[in-house]
């Protein structure tokens, strides 16, 4: 072998070494300049448009936020956005393409809880993470799901209590007829009985039914003290205009909504609302200089028309949660998000927002706002201080109450009550699902 | 870096530098000079000395009373927080888990994010409502159970724990004022600047009384520093008695 050719050889032996070197220190880079990409799945179309939509809009105006101020670890988030189309089934499929084509680091999505229980293997199984914006009934710990909106000791319970320490004994209970009234109701009853109140009837309607009449002449007839409204979506026009045909004004039996907020009193209409009283984690109305800026850039995007709430706030401080996680990870890989985000907080519109390290739901503050005329909600009362969320609440085992999940799951067969099932006037009680006749 | 090594580092350079200056004044003072008015040296370090003396013993009695004080109050929270965990077993069950689950979530929040909150004089807002709820969980019981004779009992164990929080976040602004660290400064170069005044034969024998001096004066300044703020720093007052009732905790249903 000649001496050039040694060299030669020892150099490329040398290159090679070099090389691989330097992609064993690549692997343990995130690759800067590369976009990150998130998904975002709600209902663009169908009944649940109407609710998700503006979600939508909030987190991409958090997202253009970010990606205005130089983006995450320097990189861009890039957005792949799919329409759940209102129905679980789309939802399902919709999450895995995210997943499996697109690779996200994140899904910013789901309404329903029916949504989120679908979505809960599927995040679970891939290791990815779903940010969910919506309050909702607890009896849930997902390690790969991060809970925004109030579990129900952080808007039901503090409700319940003040309307019994302010309004009176008797409550009557009416909702939507799927996972989250049937449960929230199961925990109002609990409560109520705790604290030595009566829950004088329950009834529920299908999902989109707007005949109220039945349920409105049970209430006459009960006469609660406050109706405890777990109504979902367009349904409420029907119930807040069957009341006020017959004669229930706030002032004699004021209503008290848990999925009614601004848009939906933008719909159903202030003159139909007005007096009566809503519980969230946040309003529009919050007097605070963080929010008001929140409205302000919001209506300037969108429109001086369109208004927040609730999940278009968590909607909105959801994406700079993630984001915080990602920056503390240093990488955009779901796990390692998941190992920060637990100790992430965020100064939102609201106030500071905290992530629970052990149950990834949120410490927020509860709320209880009377509608004004102007389709504003008036703030009547405000928790102490941001609570604790507590996804079980304490009146049974968490495997009890696993077992009413349980039960509604197999007399459903899935997380949504059967098309078959739904339909027609009236509403169902509580104890033997029989139809509310007009008049009975 | 360790204390000890810190300690080491502190009292070796003033000594060091003490013996610089004991050495830089032998050139440029004679020994006459100073003999000629040792006299009035003596009476003056006499009562300089013990001035210093005092306000140095008052500065350690001080901090040291402070952080034994933190410390004691840090064992009467946890002792709180275990007393009203311990007794909400004798309440109703939904009254129990809601207690517990408050009580487990408070000791977590004060030892995983409030202690290292503390270094800042910050507290965790976190720990507080996890405070609210505990209280709220007493408050809004029905009559009939606040006929429990452990009510009263939890409440004042309630009051207890509150008044703990409150004292022990308070200790964390307990600072020696930056007017009592120039005085212990100045006052210990003075001491060392006197020592220098007087002319001794050996220099030997002058060497180790200023290396003395200095080290012994230069630790007691550390002393003071380290336990200055019970919360802060290496010797900081530890979590260690919220670690143990958490641990004594750990059967509640999850």
């Amino acid at each position: 072998m000649t001496r050039r050719r040694s060299v030669a050889l020892l150099g490329a032996a040398l290159a090679a070494i070099g090389v691989a070197i330097a992609s064993l220190a690549a692997d343990g880079e995130e690759p800067r300049g590369e976009a990150i990409t998130v998904g975002i799945l709600h209902s663009k179309t169908g009944a649940l448009a109407i609710s998700e939509l503006p979600v939508i809009d909030a987190t991409r105006m958090a997202i253009d936020e970010i990606n205005e101020r130089g983006g995450v670890l320097g990189r861009m988030i890039e957005v792949v956005e799919l329409d759940g189309r209102s129905n679980q089934r789309v939802f399902a499929h919709e999450a895995r393409r995210l997943i499996e084509e697109h690779g996200v680091s994140a899904i910013f999505g789901c309404w329903t809880s029916a949504c989120r229980k679908t979505l809960k293997p599927i995040v679970e199984k891939h290791r990815n993470v779903l940010i969910y914006p919506v309050q909702y009934e607890g009896m849930e710990q997902s390690p790969n799901i991060v809970y925004l909106g109030a579990a129900p000791n952080q808007q039901i319970i503090p409700a319940v209590k003040w309307f019994f320490d302010n309004r009176g004994r008797r409550f009557f209970l009416v909702g939507s007829d799927y996972i989250f009234p049937r449960v929230a109701n199961a925990v109002i009853r609990d409560y109520v009985a705790y604290l030595g109140g009566r829950i004088v009837g329950e009834q529920y309607v299908p999902i989109g039914d707007q005949n109220f009449d039945c349920v409105v002449e049970k209430i006459v007839r009960a006469k609660p003290a406050v109706i405890l409204n777990t109504v979902n979506g367009n349904s409420n026009l029907g119930l807040f205009d069957a009341l006020r045909r017959a004669g229930i004004s706030p002032e004699k039996i004021p209503t008290v909504s848990f999925s009614v907020g601004e848009e939906e009193v933008r719909q159903i209409g202030p003159e139909k609302t007005a007096g009566d009283y809503a519980v969230w984690n946040y309003f529009q109305s919050i007097a605070t200089k963080a929010n008001g800026a929140f409205v302000t850039r919001f209506k300037k995007r969108y429109g001086e028309s369109r208004v927040t709430g609730d999940a278009i706030a968590a909607g909105y401080f959801g994406v700079y949660l993630w984001a915080k996680a990602v920056e503390a990870a240093a990488t955009d890989k779901p796990q390692a998000v998941l190992a920060t985000i637990g100790t992430q907080s965020f100064n939102a519109p609201e106030g500071t927002v905290y992530v629970d390290d052990e149950n990834l739901h949120t410490w927020r503050k509860t709320r209880i706002g009377r509608v004004a005329a102007n389709g504003q909600f008036e703030i009547m009362w405000e928790s102490e201080a941001i609570i604790h969320p507590v996804p079980y609440p304490p009146y049974r085992t968490r495997a009890e109450w696993r077992d009413l999940l349980a039960a509604l799951h197999k007399r459903w067969n899935g997380w949504e009550r059967p098309a078959e099932a739904k339909g027609g006037a009236g509403g169902r009680e509580r104890s033997n699902g029989a139809r509310c006749r007009p008049g009975s | 870096m360790s204390t000890w090594l810190l300690a080491a580092l502190v009292v070796v350079g003033s000594v060091l530098g003490a013996l610089a200056g004991m050495y830089v004044k032998r050139r440029l003072v004679s020994d006459e000079t100073l003999r000629a008015h040792h006299d009035v040296a003596r009476a003056i370090y006499a009562l300089v000395g013990t001035i210093y003396a005092v306000i140095l013993a008052f500065a350690v009695a001080i901090v040291w009373q402070s952080y034994t004080a933190a410390e004691a109050t840090v064992s009467r929270e946890a002792n709180a927080l275990s007393d009203v965990e311990r007794m909400s077993r004798g309440f109703p069950v939904e009254i129990r888990r809601q207690v517990q689950e408050a009580a487990r979530t408070y000791g977590r929040l004060v030892v995983n994010k409030e202690w290292d909150a503390m270094s800042r004089g910050e507290s965790s807002p976190q720990a507080d409502a996890a405070l609210i709820e505990m209280w709220h969980a007493y408050t809004d019981m029905s009559p009939s159970d606040k006929q429990n004779p452990l009510y009263s009992q939890s409440i004042q164990r309630l009051n207890e724990l509150s008044d703990g929080r409150r004292l022990r976040l308070l200790a964390t602004h307990d600072r020696v004022p930056l007017v009592m660290w120039i005085l212990l400064c100045c006052g210990g170069v003075i001491m060392v600047v006197f020592a220098y005044l007087f002319a001794m034969k050996s220099v030997g024998l002058q060497s180790l009384m200023v290396a003395l001096v200095s080290g012994m004066i230069a630790f007691t300044v550390f002393l003071i520093f380290v336990l200055d703020g019970p919360f802060i720093g290496n010797m900081k007052v530890k979590p260690d008695s919220f670690e143990f009732v958490l641990r004594n905790m750990e059967n509640l249903e999850r």
